[in-house]
């Protein structure tokens, strides 16, 4: 049943972990060609700049995986799933396993990408690769994302439409206090909440350095 | 008699005005059951809430001896479904569908699904979403047939199919159940179509069950009745008077359920006298019953 | 005509002193006036510290190891525990110069008569000086002062030499794990030549690296002419209109261009690193010297190499090689993971994934 699933999931996504496969190994390299001839100092602000686009690569890759995922079932309003004999759990945890399993891929190339950058790269002296801590990360960032819009998508749309309504109530609730003139920021609290530790996006926040002192 | 399927006091609401309500149905076993209704009627919604894909809001089911929705795991494992609408992948083929179909139920035939596949001239190798309405119709039946199931459940699966496509399709039904002696469920507004292979008929209307009755009671006792001067009462008459339409003159006519060829003494007995027996067809049948129906509710 | 003339300049001389006269007497009424705001200002100081004196006559007195505290008697018990506590980590760290302290002063008085917090200040005779804080009546927090105030004292009594050199104060603890990362990415990301040659080993280019040998030209012995024309480059982003041609020429390939140019912004002639590394060379030279290495740092006198000889009771060459050392085997836990981002990340992994299995039949 696995099998069969994944390989239901595969036709439809296959195009996207190419595509994001590609980038994921292009990065690294590329990083590294432009680095290749400067010093420390100047390998360490591009690393910086490159360092924005990898939680933004796994953060596209977690979501469109995880559409993917749902998009034939619920093309066909979920009747042909819930029409066979597998509980909802199950089936919705193999699906969960398929698109974990695509996300490795991508995180595969990644891992090839900056193994290259490891192996072939003229690096600073004083400075250190880190490939295999910078993939770990990509992979989690990208599965965590990728756990969010599948719980989403799995989601009935009165469910959708409860998150939505709990993101309003944060905003009218702002908007209130506001008005009152009470001293207190609480979209900025929500989002530490969220962005620091062990808030839902803390992996995608920080340093994200493949070449670090 | 043991039943394949049974419902009591079914109850489920759907939007804000269509209902069905105190649906109780009976599916023999081992039969084909018929289930008619014009459209909007509540077969499919009914037949949804049966392999629980709804929710009732009241009442049991209960489908080859497990209780719907709870048990639904094991119940569809030996369910063979076509639904009204095609609900399969678009981005598989034939040849995949088939084998992501298969992984799914230990008593698969994947022989007889290649069968199946060439008896119905299906290209294993196009993608489901570039079938034609009756491929995809033929493809439907096979995933349910090759999965060998004790309950076969259609849901209009001859809609909009052309006749050649129709008789494939039957054909392939009847074929199963004289092999497998199987239950089927089959829901449908074409009554002709059904006259042929049914044995147990069940019509739907505004979301009720109007009537559930073997198909040889509904062929054979069924008739309109040219009548002359009857009294507006009637008392312990022996069949059942679905419809009286009194008309001009002095003769009314009548339909009846029930009736057999002794009953005719009876309009002696009440000062009427029977001008004229005439045998009503399925569809006729269907219409009168319906229309009966309607005016008892109205 | 000579005599109106001669008239003339009589008549403007006598006008101008008379009008010199009279501007210098203003100004000895400014100055007077200044000064009897001064001595104004003094009676007040006087009389305010005649107060605190007559206040501080209800006080009690104790004396704790090297501290003198002033306390007022609300807060003896908590204080008494403090000093203790606070005793035992100054004696830890100059044991031999700890004494010192007992020419200063800890006077702990309510900050007011409704609040519960106290006010902390340190009076040393004969100065105006104070440091004062207003903190928490318990004995931990207190404790927290009289050592930071103490630590603070002995480190401004450190010769003047070392201290402008270092730039910071130098307190016994040494330098934190997370302070030498940076200083390590300062070392190995610098400007400069030779602040990547001490990252590699060269000593004498630490000694620069460091400021403890003179450098007689910055431009020419901290960078190297790639150095130069990297900076001249990164120069012409923020300076567009600074030096255009010369620059360009630079760029070009031409080193005294960059040379040139390069000698005109100063602020690359300060230090080849961030100043406040220095602090960490200290840090090393009080390990090396062990217990009272400190104690010696407090009474040694001359230029900063003979300072941290004197504490560190080694040359400056081991100094600066067991500096390099450290420098070295610091190395930096990759902010690209870290366990609690694993476990978090894996937490919330798993709770999205539990309700997406609570996905529900009802559609």
């Amino acid at each position: 049943m696995l099998k069969a699933i994944l390989w239901s999931q595969w036709k439809p996504t296959r195009g996207l972990v190419l595509i994001t496969s590609i980038i994921a190994f292009a990065l690294p390299v590329s990083s590294l060609t432009i680095t290749s001839t400067l010093r420390a100092q100047e390998v360490t602000r591009v690393m910086q700049s490159y360092g924005a686009l990898y939680p933004m690569l796994a953060a596209l890759t977690g979501l469109l995986i995880a559409m993917a995922a749902w998009a034939p079932d619920h093309a066909g309003r979920h009747t042909y799933a819930l029409s066979l004999p597998v509980t909802r759990s199950q089936y919705a945890g193999m699906r969960f396993i398929a698109g974990s399993a695509f996300i490795g891929v991508t995180a595969a190339a990644l891992l090839v990408g900056t193994l290259i950058v490891a192996v072939a790269g003229a690096i600073p002296d004083g400075l250190h690769v880190y490939p295999v801590a910078l993939t770990f990360r990509f992979a989690l960032a990208a599965m965590v994302a990728y756990a969010i819009f599948f719980a989403i998508s799995s989601s009935t749309s009165q469910t959708a439409g409860v998150i939505l309504g709990v993101m309003a109530s944060i905003l009218l609730a702002q908007f209130v206090l506001a008005m009152m003139e009470v001293d207190f920021n609480l979209i900025e609290k929500v989002g530490e909440f969220l962005a620091y530790r062990p808030g839902l996006f803390s992996v995608f926040a920080g340093r994200w350095m493949l070449i670090d002192a | 008699m043991s039943f394949a399927i049974e419902t009591k006091d079914l109850r489920y609401t759907a939007g804000k005005t269509f209902q069905v309500s105190q649906l109780d149905m009976h599916v023999p076993h081992k039969s084909v059951y018929g289930f008619l209704g014009p459209n909007g009627s509540g077969k499919t919604t009914t037949i949804r809430l049966l392999l629980g894909l709804l929710k009732p809001h009241a009442g049991r089911v209960t489908v080859l001896g497990s209780e719907m929705p709870a048990s639904y795991a094991s119940v569809l494992a030996r369910t063979g479904y076509v639904p009204e609408r095609p609900h399969l992948y678009p981005g598989l083929t034939v040849d995949e569908a088939l084998r992501f179909h298969g992984s799914f139920y230990p008593t698969w035939d994947g022989r007889w699904a290649d069968d199946l596949v060439r008896q119905f001239a299906l290209d294993r190798q196009r993608k489901i979403g570039s079938l034609s309405k009756g491929e995809g119709g033929k493809l439907q039946m096979t995933l349910a047939l090759a999965q060998q199931p004790d309950l076969l459940v259609l849901d209009e699966p001859t809609d909009g199919l052309d006749p050649v496509v129709r008789r494939d399709i039957l054909a392939a039904v009847l074929q199963y159940v004289t092999d497998r002696s199987a239950t089927v469920l089959i829901s449908s507004h074409l009554v002709h179509e059904l006259e042929r292979i049914c044995d147990w008929v069940g019509l739907m209307d505004a979301g009720r069950l109007v009537s559930e009755l073997p198909m040889q009671d509904f062929r054979s006792g069924l008739k309109r009745l040219r009548v002359s001067d009857a009294p507006d009462v009637l008392s312990s008459a022996p069949f059942t008077l679905m419809a009286r339409d009194r008309g001009t003159g002095t003769v009314e006519q009548w339909v009846v359920r029930g009736w057999t060829p002794g009953m005719k003494e009876y309009f002696a007995t009440v000062g009427a006298s029977l001008r004229e027996v005439v045998d009503l067809d399925l569809e006729e049948g269907f219409v009168e019953m319906l229309r009966a129906a309607r005016q008892r509710a109205g | 005509m000579r005599k109106y003339v001669s008239w003339a300049i009589a008549i403007a001389l006598f006008a101008g002193t008379a009008a010199g006269a009279q501007d210098i007497r203003t100004q000895e009424r400014v100055v007077d006036a200044a000064q009897a705001r001064v001595v104004r200002a003094q009676a007040r100081v006087d009389a305010l510290n005649d107060s605190i004196a007559r206040t501080m006559q209800t006080f009690d007195s104790l004396t704790v190891g090297p501290l003198r505290v002033l306390v007022h008697p609300r807060f003896r018990t908590v204080v008494e525990a403090a000093a203790r506590a606070a005793s035992a980590k100054l004696v830890a760290d100059a044991p031999a110069q700890v004494s010192r302290l007992a020419k200063v002063r800890l006077v702990v008085r309510p900050w007011s008569d409704t609040t519960e917090g106290g006010l902390v200040f340190l009076v040393r005779p004969g100065h105006n000086d104070r440091m004062e804080a207003y903190i928490d009546s318990d004995s931990a927090t207190f404790a927290h002062h009289f050592v930071a105030i103490g630590e603070r004292y002995l480190a401004s009594t450190i010769d003047g030499r070392l201290r402008m050199w270092a730039g910071t104060l130098l307190l016994p603890d040494t330098a934190s794990d997370r302070v030498w990362v940076q200083y390590r990415v300062d070392l190995v990301s610098a400007n400069g030549v030779v602040a990547r040659n001490c990252y590699g080993g060269d000593v004498r280019a630490c000694m620069l690296t460091l400021g403890l040998t003179t450098t007689t030209d910055p431009v020419l012995e901290w960078y190297d002419a790639a150095d130069r024309r990297a900076i001249i480059k990164r120069e012409m982003d923020f300076r567009p209109h600074g030096y255009r041609v010369q620059s360009e020429q630079c760029l070009a390939g031409d080193d005294a261009s960059c040379t040139d140019v390069l000698r005109q912004y100063t602020e690359y002639h300060r230090t080849p690193v961030m100043s406040d590394i220095r602090e960490s060379l200290v840090s090393v030279a009080l390990q090396l010297g062990g217990a009272s290495a400190y104690d010696r740092l407090l009474v040694a006198s001359g230029t900063p190499t003979e300072q941290l000889e004197a504490a560190a009771t080694v040359p400056i060459d081991s100094v600066v090689r067991a500096w390099q050392r450290r420098i070295r085997d610091t190395r930096t836990a990759s902010d690209a993971m870290s366990l609690p981002i694993a476990i978090g990340s894996l937490f919330w992994i798993g709770l999205c994934g539990a309700l997406s299995l609570r996905s529900t039949r009802w559609r």
